[in-house]
């Protein structure tokens, strides 16, 4: 049997590649909403305890938990988002490239959606008074002292290096396997111990604000350019 | 216009110092099902991997669809091949997956991938990653078929389903070959090759990484004969020749050669007692997985010379 070759379909797109990481959207957005919620309630709760305790809540002003609570996951997220999303989107039909970009774009909505997320909620804080009772989970001093624009930016910029990182380590996995994050991870603190350790007095005295902005830049753009020469050559598995 | 859908030249991969496929060369005609058929180890998932353009060959040059499939992006775009061991987001149950893969499959047919889950009963509420064997080859076959890509692989769809399940397949694999407006290509790895071989066109028989046959099923059986009887009696009607492969019963033995049965073997053979009959896709394939590959080696120079 013989027939005319089909004429070629549709090349995936970045876009498709999205849809494939929001198509469990209760992973995506759930929970971290239930995340930055448990937040919350715990913010209230521990406030609570020491205010009846006599304490003073003008000293929880230092508290970040809403970065340190959703990072771990977020890490966690940019890791699975290639390691089995991947070999899944070359199932269907992407390249390597595709898949690179549309998890950059994801990278870029996720963080969006957290640091508006994190915004409304800190609107929230603000229009009840610190949920009622003086508490400040969002509008710490750490987080920009109830503003907003520092909020966000500090939120995006977290979650987007946080899902960069959990990204080149799938990527690394993919293509070395379990010795891959491994030899990365050295390698990093070697570059740590070994470039930034023996500058950090003359660092610290020198420091300005924009430099972690330039640093969480480099390190998103490291880390997306690693992602996509590691799965370059990577084979799917 | 007839066209080759897949031209392999001189492809090999090797993986460190293991070489995987061995100066393949092989073309699979657009609009077929083609079978690719081998021991486990004779190289098939990296052949099917090249093909996808998730793999490149260490040598040689591949044309799927006319262009080298790797990181082009029309190609891929018209390939579909889950693996028998198909990754999938941890999270994602069935609901996840045809949410998510129509965006990539401009061509899929919802109503057979609705067809098709209710015939595998797939289940809504287990993640795939745990999901039986069976059912997470149904899925497979399910994505496969409805996604009416141009070159559709499939890697071992049989793995784990029952005998209902597999004449599903089977039926709308053969609906899918009849559908002339997708012309669509099917190439599928497996070794119940007795169940498939009416379905099959074209066939691509790898041994060791080495393409020791191919061409339409048809010419692939018709290069083979065998000689069965009393062990004597065959060994003396075969004398001086080597088989691709020997099968001892008792006192009886059966042997496979290569190539149509010689002028004046048939007389010979009914003198002495002895059968000599055509050869299965089946028995062919076993029979050039039982050796060590030296018959194969030395046919292959053989013929090259």
């Amino acid at each position: 049997m013989s027939a005319a070759m089909s004429a070629p379909a549709r090349p995936a797109s970045p876009g498709d590649v999205v849809a494939l990481q929001y198509g469990n959207a209760y992973r995506m957005l759930g929970v971290p909403l239930i995340i930055l919620g448990a937040v919350v309630a715990l913010t209230v709760a521990i406030s609570v305890i020491v205010l009846r305790a006599g304490g003073d809540l003008g000293r929880a002003d230092f508290n970040a938990s809403v970065l340190y609570s959703v990072l771990g996951y977020t890490v966690a997220i940019g890791v699975q988002n290639v390691s089995s999303s991947f070999p899944f989107a070359l199932a269907l039909g992407s390249t390597r490239r595709t898949f690179v970009l549309g998890n950059l774009v994801t990278a870029l909505a996720q963080s969006l959606l957290v640091a508006v997320l994190s915004v409304a909620l800190l609107g929230v804080e603000v229009a009840t008074r610190g949920w009622f009772i003086g508490a400040s989970a969002f509008g710490s001093v750490l987080l920009g002292d109830g503003d907003p624009l520092v909020l966000g930016g500090v939120v995006f910029a977290t979650m987007l290096g946080a899902l960069s990182v959990g990204g080149v380590f799938g990527a690394c996995w993919i293509r070395f396997g379990a010795r891959g994050p491994l030899v990365l991870s050295l390698g990093a603190a070697v570059v740590v111990v070994l470039l930034l350790l023996p500058q950090i007095v003359g660092l610290a005295a020198a420091f300005r604000p924009w430099w972690i902005a330039v640093g969480i830049a480099a390190l998103i753009g490291l880390a997306t350019v690693g992602e996509y020469l590691f799965l370059r050559r990577a084979s799917v598995r | 216009m007839t066209a080759s859908a897949i031209r392999l030249t001189g492809v090999s991969r090797r993986f460190g110092r293991t070489t995987a496929l061995d100066d393949v060369t092989a073309e699979v005609p657009a609009g077929v099902v083609c079978g690719l058929l081998g021991r486990n180890g004779a190289g098939k998932t990296t052949l099917m991997s090249i093909l996808a353009g998730h793999d490149r060959p260490s040598a040689g040059t591949v044309e799927v669809l006319g262009s080298d499939p790797f990181e082009h992006a029309d190609v891929m775009g018209s390939i579909s091949l889950i693996r028998d061991n198909q990754r999938y987001p941890e999270d994602f149950k069935l609901k996840h997956v045809l949410r998510v893969v129509p965006r990539f499959h401009e061509r899929w047919d919802a109503e057979l991938a609705a067809e098709l889950i209710d015939a595998f009963r797939l289940p809504s509420r287990t993640t795939v990653k745990k999901m039986s064997r069976g059912q997470q080859s149904g899925l497979g076959i399910v994505i496969g078929l409805a996604s009416r890509a141009p070159l559709t692989v499939f890697d071992e769809p049989y793995l784990g389903l029952d005998a209902t399940a597999r004449r599903v397949f089977a039926d709308r694999l053969l609906a899918a070959r009849l559908d002339d407006a997708a012309a669509r290509t099917i190439v599928l790895s497996t070794h119940l090759i007795d169940e498939m071989e009416q379905l099959l066109d074209h066939v691509v028989v790898l041994d060791g990484g080495r393409l020791v046959r191919t061409g339409t099923t048809e010419e692939v059986t018709a290069g083979a004969h065998s000689l069965s009887g009393a062990a004597a009696a065959v060994e003396r009607v075969a004398a001086g020749r080597t088989p691709l492969s020997s099968h001892r019963v008792g006192g009886l033995l059966s042997l496979v050669f290569a190539g149509e049965a010689p002028a004046g073997l048939a007389e010979e053979a009914a003198a002495a007692g002895v059968q000599v009959a055509p050869v299965g896709l089946q028995e062919l394939v076993a029979a050039f997985g039982a050796g060590d590959g030296a018959e194969v080696r030395a046919e292959r120079e053989g013929a090259a010379a």
